[in-house]
């Protein structure tokens, strides 16, 4: 299956709480192309996660739509979204362990992912051992996860995550618990993987160099779109509102309330505070 | 797929081992049920047939084949043989009545031919009679007319002797020869002893009861050739179809039913069928029904407990893979995968489970395995269903996130709510119905437990929250965190309600227990009368009471009692007792009513005592002016008199009467000992002429004419007897020195009768309801109320209680009182029998209390009950396996405490709040289990079924006592204790404290 086009336009999404309602998401817009490879950074709390739950179909956006590939999800049924996830939509999570069932080895679990493409007309499943080949884990079908390294446990769940060959792999803190070098090689799964299959793969992750290394690297700040880096160079965004999200680092030297005069001139435009 | 079943199998061996053991306990109980079932119909079985009578067990042809013309063969030809077989052996015999004299004696014994009767008896001498004219004869019989092997003696055919023409001449014996039959020479060839009257080859042919109309208390047995050969006109033929033991089975009771009503309606050659087995199939069945009363009230909630523990084992399993679950969704798979993934181990757990309890129960023995087998099987399942449905419903966001079901407040407040509304109705329903336990209504007590359980449960959660909280405000760490972690567990509630209900159960059983002992034993104490009966062989009512005064002169432990034949169905049972011996012998409740024993006595025998005329010598003389007397009626002056045992009554003739004052003596042959004088009467052949005038002036006894103190002068002393639809023609008057006697009108035997006040006149009588009219008993004895009571020992809520010795003298009768019988005290000596035989009696039975109750207590509610207490101990052992599960989970999970450690909270401090956790929990557990019990008692106790036959005497007590259901219930909350101490003094694993 090539891979899936992503457009999230003006997404908000609030948990509601006894305590009183959190907005994690408060007007989202992104798009991404078939086959792209795109990081989702930022601080804890600043919505990536909500962000991928909602693209994954774990949830429904309060506001704004969120169109995976054809289908708008906010107007899917349930039994849709399931129907998705087990075909065109990968999802890993995170933490490898909770992706694979431990008493299983590791062909079954592909197994058991692929069951509901397997019961779909016009999908194509590869072999549990190409996949495991297309991971990095030639030969190890019958291995249980807990005999797994680290890092060839989060390439486990990665090759339970496109067994059904989905067009779009979510994929959430692949990186966080490995050391370079397993890193390395998670990401060169990831790599392989979209290379042969041209999937369309979201990582989500707080390090920066993943998504130097995935080539476009969306940082989510409070809940918004905050800044987008390509090919090493940071850039700010404007939003579907019109709004413009200045770099924290920038931001910290004025405080909420501080006026600027803008100016455009031959296309630079110059902020001066008042 | 089965492949991943197993592999979660695999992983998890002590969840699937947990839900294999409950699901093996619920499916072992339930096939329990009718091994217990069958190994109690058994026992009630067996229970009943050592109690049936002789009639309970037998099925009885009998004809009476007339010999005037050519013997009719169709009774003897057909009836053995139709009774034969099917779990019956019959024994066919013939007999007539024959006369033999010998030894200066008669006797009139039965003349019986028996079917293999010789197998049945001990020979003191000679042989078993084989050929034509040989007679075998019993030691007894014997030796009264002076019999031994080898001698040859005449018999001739008995006939009853017609009555005696008046005047009456001496009574004589019922049976006499028949002079129409040649009397025949027979040969004795052997003397016999019978080593069991009682073995049931007698059936109940009563051949060795002691039988003065016979003056034998033993038949003379001879050959069928010898019986045919004796001329005789009548001979009964019977054939007693003896029930084996082995033929009374559970699964025969129907069949065995339907071949006697079949029997019963079969009348080949005359032959009148008679069974006491129906009575015995309808007491067995009682008891069966009963039985299966009383199981389910301890099965369901035993059943519900397992299958709530096993639904709460599989939620704790479940709720550890809902992440695991939660990621088998997230990848779309079908719903029949997933739920085979979420709960295939543990439903494969509950069918091996339940195969192992069936596979028990087929090892015991029990029938119908599996129709009790695929309903727990059936239950376990559901309950893993619903489990499982609790545990892995909702969004997949929720699964992975751990988050607890949401619908899971409202969903356990909705089942509670039915539940409770479940209790109200069955217990409305019972209450409203006859009582019977069928339905909805067999789960009420169980349910009211439950629906208490469920509400205390509620009211503790937030009792431990509060309770925590103060603690905590008071510097009681342990305490404090102890009750909040009780208040936050979710399980606590859950843990509560089977503490409580398995607890509640056991009391209640104990308690049920309790009441129907206690029912038995009032019940026992009341029919029987007495702490001891021993009934005695027929005997005359004076014979019977004085040798039991005889035995126990003072009155302190035996009394003799008989009970008056009813004149009528409809009439109360009469029941005559030695009044004054009442309140030392008689067991008395205050259930009676507000007469107490003695004063039933004192009603009963009201002071003065009137003596009786006493007549020590063979003859009296009595002192007799005669007026207006007609010469031609040839009229005789009798006197009746009584030997004072009642065993022989003589009607003493004066002579014929004459004008004028003269004295008058007669000869009372039979009065070798002492007689009572019981009336004067007249008698002639033509009647009695009007307006005679008698003056009685005085009588005397013996050659020595010593006076007897008859009381001619003294008013009152005599009266005139009422005589049924007869007005007395005698009028009583005092003379100037005697008793004047006027006859007003034409007189009989009957009427001019006038007898001695010897006893208060009428009867008083205590009864418990008013009497239908004024005479009592066949003999029509006048009587009135002098009291009354609600309960009458022996009698029940129905009868009248008589004074023996007062009816016996107004009766005046020769014949056996009627169920003879002795009470006796608990105080009464260990050799009693002993003395009553050698004062004349013989004991022919004896029941006590304990006996009788141990009979009640065999019966179907009795062993219902016993499955009760049983399913009250293995609800304790599912107690424990809960708080087990539960401590196990826990410590799995590791105390939620101990994240409290990394603030400095002292590891001690976490046990100790641990601890103080369970402990409360078992401590509310055992002080609310009984508020339950005692509910379910209120709302149904009474209507759990105490007797087989549903009669109570005496109401049963309305609650339990306390010692019964106090030391079961310590017991029990100790073992809860000690379960829970040893449960929390396990360590946590270092890896659960990290986590």
């Amino acid at each position: 299956m090539s891979g899936l086009a992503v457009a999230c336009r003006r997404v908000v999404h609030i948990y509601r709480a006894e305590a009183g309602d959190v907005v994690a998401l408060a007007g989202v817009d992104l798009s991404i192309s078939p086959g792209e490879m795109l990081a989702l950074v930022g601080p804890s709390g600043s919505g990536k996660s909500t962000l991928v739950a909602l693209l994954a179909g774990l949830m429904r956006p309060s506001a704004g739509r969120v169109h995976i590939g054809s289908y708008d999800m906010g107007k899917l049924s349930e039994a849709e979204i399931s129907r998705l996830r087990g075909t065109e939509i990968g999802v890993v999570l995170q933490g490898a362990i909770r992706n694979l069932l431990g008493y299983a080895n590791l062909h079954r679990n592909i197994w058991l992912a692929q069951r509901r493409a397997a019961g779909t007309e016009g999908i194509t499943l590869d072999d549990p051992d190409r996949i495991l080949d297309l991971v990095g884990l030639p030969g190890l079908g019958r291995a249980l996860v807990e005999q797994l390294p680290p890092g060839a446990r989060q390439r486990a769940a990665l090759a339970v995550g496109i067994a059904a060959s989905p067009g779009l792999l979510l994929v959430d803190e692949p990186t966080s618990q490995l050391d370079s070098r397993g890193r390395d090689e998670v990401l060169t799964a990831l790599e392989t993987v979209n290379a042969e299959r041209g999937t369309t793969i979201v990582v989500v992750t707080h390090d920066a160099q993943v998504g130097a290394r995935l080539g476009r690297a969306v940082t989510i700040r409070d809940g918004r779109v905050g800044a987008e880096g390509r090919g090493g160079e940071d850039f700010a965004v404007v939003a579907g509102d019109g709004t413009v999200q200045l770099p924290p680092d920038v931001l910290g030297s004025f405080p909420p309330g501080t006026l600027f005069a803008v100016d455009n001139e031959n296309g630079t435009v110059t902020l001066q505070p008042r | 797929m089965i492949g991943l079943v197993f592999a979660a199998l695999r992983s998890r061996p002590a969840q699937a081992l947990t839900v294999a053991l409950l699901a093996a306990f619920v499916t072992a109980s339930a096939v329990g049920v009718p091994v217990f079932l069958a190994a109690a119909d058994r026992a009630v079985i067996g229970n009943e047939w050592a109690a049936a009578s002789m009639a309970e067990r037998t099925v009885r042809a009998s004809s009476t084949v007339d010999l005037s013309g050519e013997r009719d063969r169709s009774f003897e030809s057909t009836v053995p043989a139709r009774l034969s077989g099917g779990g019956f052996t019959r024994v066919f015999a013939a007999e007539a009545d024959v006369n033999i004299t010998g030894n200066g004696a008669v006797a009139n014994p039965r003349f019986v031919f028996r079917e293999d009767v010789c197998a049945h008896l001990a020979l003191l001498s000679g042989r078993c009679p084989a050929g034509s004219g040989e007679v075998l004869v019993g030691q007894g019989f014997a030796r009264l007319l002076g019999l031994g092997v080898g001698q040859a003696v005449r018999i001739q055919h008995a006939i009853p002797l017609p009555p005696p023409p008046p005047p009456a001449p001496p009574q004589a014996e019922g049976l006499g020869p028949n002079p129409a039959q040649p009397p025949m020479t027979v040969s004795v060839v052997g003397v016999f002893r019978v080593p069991d009257p009682g073995a049931a080859y007698w059936a109940m042919q009563s051949y060795f009861d002691a039988n003065s109309l016979r003056n034998a208390a033993e038949p003379v047995f001879t050959t069928r050739g010898t019986l045919e050969a004796l001329g005789h006109s009548r001979e009964r033929q019977y054939v007693d179809a003896l029930l084996d033991r082995s033929a009374l089975r559970a699964d025969r009771l129907a069949a065995l039913r339907a071949t006697i009503a079949t029997r019963q309606g079969e009348q080949d050659g005359g032959a009148q069928t008679t069974s006491g087995i129906p009575a015995l199939l309808d007491r067995i069945d009682r008891d069966r029904t009963t039985m299966r009363q009383v199981v389910p009230l301890a099965a369901v909630p035993l059943f519900g407990l397992g299958w709530f523990l096993l639904y709460f084992a599989v939620t704790y399993s479940a709720g550890e893979r809902r992440g695991e679950i939660g990621v088998v969704k997230l990848r779309g798979t079908g719903r029949i995968r997933r739920w085979g993934l979420a709960l295939g181990d543990s439903a494969l757990a509950v069918l091996a489970g339940s195969g192992l309890g069936a596979l028990a129960g087929a090892v015991a023995g029990g029938g119908q395995i599996w129709r009790y087998a695929l309903p727990a099987l059936a239950g376990g399942l559901v309950a893993v269903v619903l489990a499982g449905r609790r545990t892995f419903a909702g969004p997949v966001v929720d699964l992975l996130r751990q988050v607890p079901a949401r619908s899971a407040r409202w969903q356990a407040a909705t089942v509670e709510g039915v539940l409770v509304a479940l209790a109200v109705a069955a217990v409305l329903t019972l209450r409203s119905s006859t009582g019977t336990l069928t339905g909805l209504t067999l789960f009420a007590p169980g349910l009211v437990v439950l629906a208490v359980a469920l509400l205390v449960a509620r009211l503790v959660v937030p009792a431990a929250a509060a309770s925590g909280n103060r603690a905590l405000r008071r510097g009681r760490l342990a305490r404090g965190l102890g009750a909040l972690q009780l208040a936050r567990r979710p399980g606590t509630a859950r843990l509560l309600t089977v503490l409580v209900v398995a607890l509640a159960e056991l009391i209640f059983a104990t308690g049920a227990a309790d009441v129907a002992a206690q029912a038995r034993t009032e019940r026992v104490s009341v029919t029987l009368g007495a702490p001891r009966v021993l009934s005695v062989a027929p005997v005359p009512a004076a014979g019977l009471l004085g040798a039991v005064r005889r035995v126990d002169p003072q009155g302190r432990y035996a009394m003799a009692v008989s009970t008056v034949p009813p004149a009528s169905d409809g009439d109360p049972p009469l029941l005559a007792v030695d009044a004054s011996r009442l309140p030392q012998v008689a067991s008395w409740w205050p259930e009676f009513g507000p007469l107490s024993a003695a004063r039933v006595a004192a009603r009963l025998r009201p002071p003065p005592s009137p003596a009786p005329v006493l007549i020590h010598g063979q003859e009296i003389v009595l002192d007799l002016t005669v007026e207006r007397l007609d010469p031609a009626a040839g009229l005789h002056l009798f006197a009746d008199v009584i030997t004072v045992d009642d065993s022989f009554s003589q009607l003493a003739d004066f002579g014929a009467l004459r004008a004028g004052r003269h004295r008058y003596e007669a000869v009372m042959t039979r009065c070798l000992y002492v007689c009572r004088l019981t009336g004067f009467q007249l008698a002639s052949a033509s009647g009695v002429a009007a307006g005679l005038s008698l003056l009685l002036h005085g009588l005397t006894e013996g050659v020595r004419s010593t006076p007897l103190d008859a009381g001619f002068t003294r008013p009152g002393r005599w009266r005139t007897p009422q005589v049924r639809g007869d007005d007395p023609a005698a009028r009583l008057g005092a003379g100037p020195d005697g008793l004047a006697v006027r006859l007003s009108g034409p007189a009989t035997v009957a009427n001019s009768r006038i007898v001695p006040v010897d006893t208060p006149y009428p009867l008083p009588v205590v009864s418990t309801a008013p009497l239908p009219r004024g005479t009592l008993g066949g003999a029509g004895l006048p009587v009135v109320r002098a009291g009354s009571a609600a309960v009458l020992p022996s009698l029940g809520r129905s009868g009248a209680m008589v004074d023996l010795e007062y009816a016996d003298r107004m009766a005046s009768s020769t014949e056996d009182a009627s169920s003879a019988a002795v009470w006796l005290s608990a105080s009464a000596p260990a050799d009693i029998e002993r003395r009553l035989a050698a004062a004349g009696l013989t004991v022919t039975g004896s029941r006590t209390i304990a006996a009788d109750v141990r009979y009640l207590r065999g019966q179907g509610p009795g062993a219902g009950l016993r499955y009760h207490l049983l399913a009250g101990l293995l609800g304790m052992l599912l107690a424990v396996g809960g708080l087990a599960l539960v401590a196990a989970v826990d410590r799995r999970r590791g105390p939620e405490l101990w994240t409290l450690r990394a603030q400095g909270l002292p590891a001690r401090t976490i046990a100790r709040a641990n601890r103080f956790a369970y402990a409360t929990l078992v401590v509310a557990a055992v002080l609310l289990a009984p508020v339950a019990a005692a509910a379910a008692w209120w709302a149904t106790g009474a209507q759990v079924p105490i007797f087989a036959d549903g009669r109570t005497v005496v109401p049963p007590p309305a609650w339990p006592g306390l010692l019964p259901v106090l030391w079961p219930w310590l017991l029990a909350g100790a073992l809860l204790l000690v379960a829970a101490s040893v449960i929390t003094s396990g360590r946590i694993s270092p890896r659960r404290r990290r986590s």
